[in-house]
């Protein structure tokens, strides 16, 4: 171990409280600002995850015109070959075509608009059904109609179970009629009240025959494996991976409301860490002027002796990243944990708050995110702040002469 | 050939009584294997000279030879890498470093000075046990008496073989046991290393070991 390190390492031990102090304080700082950014960024995700995850895709492709009316008259026409190059591409995680239109579901007494989609279930992903199949399965014996997995308040509203008939009448295809018998394979949780009311879940080539549209895709969803990158993706994909009379648009373009219902709460969460961050930063540097001031006497001695300025810096540096190297530990430790165990058991809001959150669009849950970007960009933030605030005995170092006067 | 040579020197200090002489136009020389005592009541300007010796403060004016290089006119920098490989020091108030052990604090300059592990704890054991302390190798100051602190410390002092070892009033703190001790430690090894020592000191049993002894009044040389 090299002297600079020998004597950081070994001050840390001269005065155990301030040592203490300062660690909590880089430890308090990295668990608050770990867990509130998780819990804002996890809120978030979630919202974008049930609006725009399962249902219009982070990056879509469709006619221009296609968003946001749906008009099935919009739909491209399918390509299995530009479909197979996206789902070769290592920054694509899955490519699902689908097909939507508008109807009107019957059942005995009961009518209701639904918003019907044609789904892949062999190609989609799975999980994503599976955990939101409320009853029924995705492979049911029905032989002579038409089986559909209907939005649980749909159902609801309808009052129909699985193996009911009802009557879906609508527009099809260029002019022609979508109507058929369908009989009620499931009913599903979709995480978003709204959609509950309105989805209508059909296998692909069902919904095709259905509406008529043969051969025929409304849209193409693109979900990629950085999600947060969406927007750069899609303008980067859309040059490389050109599809005949289709345009791309990711979810912010598409959305540009929720987008910034985002960026002004998570301003807001921004502000209070900075305000956090400014607290911290003036009682660290209060225990680094403490520091300074005791050495004081010290560093002018050794600097008699013989010792450079630049050596006696860089135990002080080496010292202050040490602690703040322990109390990071400890914050990420406990910010981690926290978030973790609240990942797994999602706090639910309840009365007025959830009904506001439903109102809106998405389940009334908070789930953290357990995105390591969010350690490690506030571990960088707290690290600088250590440096930052150990410029000062740095600077009393510099400041020392080789007598006491 | 003298080993320090002092031509017209003056320290001038500003006070709100006004400035004050702390030397006033000293000019003398220290030849090799000295043991000077530099004596005289307080406020007479023995540490002021004797930092100015060693390079911690500058003079108003003149100049200080070692070796033929003048330094008064050398650079902060320069001044330190100087110091570390040619001067020793001794304080008044020992001044090891605390987190260090005995044997770290007395090889201190040595591994600044890039000396290989071996060859600076041996010779760090080496002097430890001419300062008697070899078995307080792994004790921290804080587990050291007062004259066993100044013991490590003089044996820090001549870790690297310094041209000279400057100590200000090093047995101020002392009591009279370990002032014996000290003085006859340093006496041993001014003979045995060669090593040049000047003292500032108005202590009467320093006085008493020094060979020479340049008396300082008012900033001046009696």
């Amino acid at each position: 171990m090299s002297l600079s390190l020998t004597m950081a390492w070994r001050n840390l031990g001269r005065n155990r409280r301030r040592s203490a102090i300062t660690g909590s304080a880089v430890a308090f700082a990295l668990f608050f600002a770990i867990s509130l950014r998780s819990f804002q960024l996890g809120i978030y995700e979630h919202m974008v995850d049930t609006l725009v995850g399962g249902i219009s895709g982070y990056i879509q492709v469709s006619d221009s015109a296609y968003w946001p009316a749906q008009n099935i008259d919009l739909a491209i026409p399918e390509n299995p070959q530009w479909k197979k190059t996206l789902e070769n591409d290592n920054r694509i995680k899955s490519v699902r075509p689908r097909l939507t239109g508008f109807a009107l579901l019957s059942s005995e007494k009961e009518s209701s608009v639904a918003k019907w989609m044609g789904v892949d279930f062999e190609q989609e992903d799975t999980a994503f059904w599976k955990n939101r199949l409320r009853s029924g399965n995705f492979n049911p014996n029905f032989k002579k109609n038409i089986p559909v997995w209907l939005g649980k308040r749909l159902a609801e509203g309808l009052n129909v179970d699985v193996g009911d008939t009802i009557v879906g009448l609508g527009q099809g295809y260029q002019g022609g009629m979508a109507n058929d018998l369908l009989i009620v394979a499931g009913t599903l949780t979709l995480g978003n009240p709204e959609l509950e009311k309105r989805a209508a879940v059909l296998r692909f080539n069902d919904a095709q025959e259905f509406s008529g549209a043969y051969g025929m895709w409304g849209s193409v969803l693109i979900t990629p494996y950085q999600k947060e990158k969406s927007l750069s993706l899609s303008s980067q994909l859309s040059s490389e991976l050109k599809l005949e009379g289709a345009s791309w648009s990711s979810w912010e373009e598409r959305m540009p409301e929720l987008k910034q219902i985002i960026q002004a709460d998570s301003a807001g969460g921004v502000v209070v860490l900075f305000i956090l961050y400014t607290v911290i930063s003036f009682g660290l540097l209060g225990t680094m002027i403490m520091l300074a001031s005791e050495r004081r006497r010290e560093f002018t001695m050794q600097i008699a002796l013989g010792v450079k300025r630049s050596v006696l810096a860089k135990v002080v540096l080496i010292e202050a990243l040490l602690v703040g190297a322990f109390g990071s530990v400890f914050g990420i430790i406990l910010g981690r944990s926290l978030a973790y165990y609240l990942h797994l058991n999602p706090p639910r809001l309840l009365g007025d708050a959830a009904l506001a959150m439903e109102n809106m669009g998405w389940e009334p849950v908070l789930p953290p995110s357990l995105d390591w970007s969010i350690t490690f960009t506030h571990t960088a933030i707290v690290i600088c702040i250590v440096l930052l605030v150990s410029l000062w005995p740095v600077l009393t170092v510099y400041k020392s002469s080789a007598i006491n006067r | 050939m003298s080993l320090i040579r002092l031509e017209n020197l003056n320290k001038i200090y500003a006070s709100q009584a006004g400035n004050v002489h702390a030397i006033n136009n000293i000019s003398s020389e220290f030849k090799a294997g000295e043991f000077t005592s530099i004596v005289g009541p307080s406020g007479c300007g023995k540490t002021t000279l004797l930092n100015a010796i060693g390079g911690l403060d500058k003079p108003n004016s003149g100049k200080i030879w070692i070796d033929n290089t003048d330094i008064t006119s050398m650079g902060d920098k320069v001044l330190i890498d100087f110091r570390l490989r040619n001067i020793g020091f001794v304080f008044q108030a020992y001044n090891l470093i605390p987190v260090l052990t005995a044997l770290e604090n007395t090889t201190f300059i040595l591994e600044l000075q890039g000396v290989e592990k071996k060859v600076r704890n041996e010779r760090g054991m080496e002097l430890l046990k001419a300062v008697g302390l070899e078995n307080k190798a792994n004790s921290r100051p804080n587990q050291l008496s007062g004259g066993q602190q100044q013991r490590v410390a003089v044996a820090r002092a001549l870790a690297s073989r310094p041209r000279f070892v400057l100590a200000d009033e090093p047995t101020a703190n002392l009591d009279s046991k370990s002032t014996e001790t000290l003085l006859d430690i340093m006496a041993e090894l001014n003979i045995k290393e060669g090593t040049t020592f000047i003292f500032s000191t108005h202590d009467q049993r320093v006085i008493e070991r020094a060979r020479r002894i340049i008396n300082l009044e008012d900033g001046q040389i009696k």
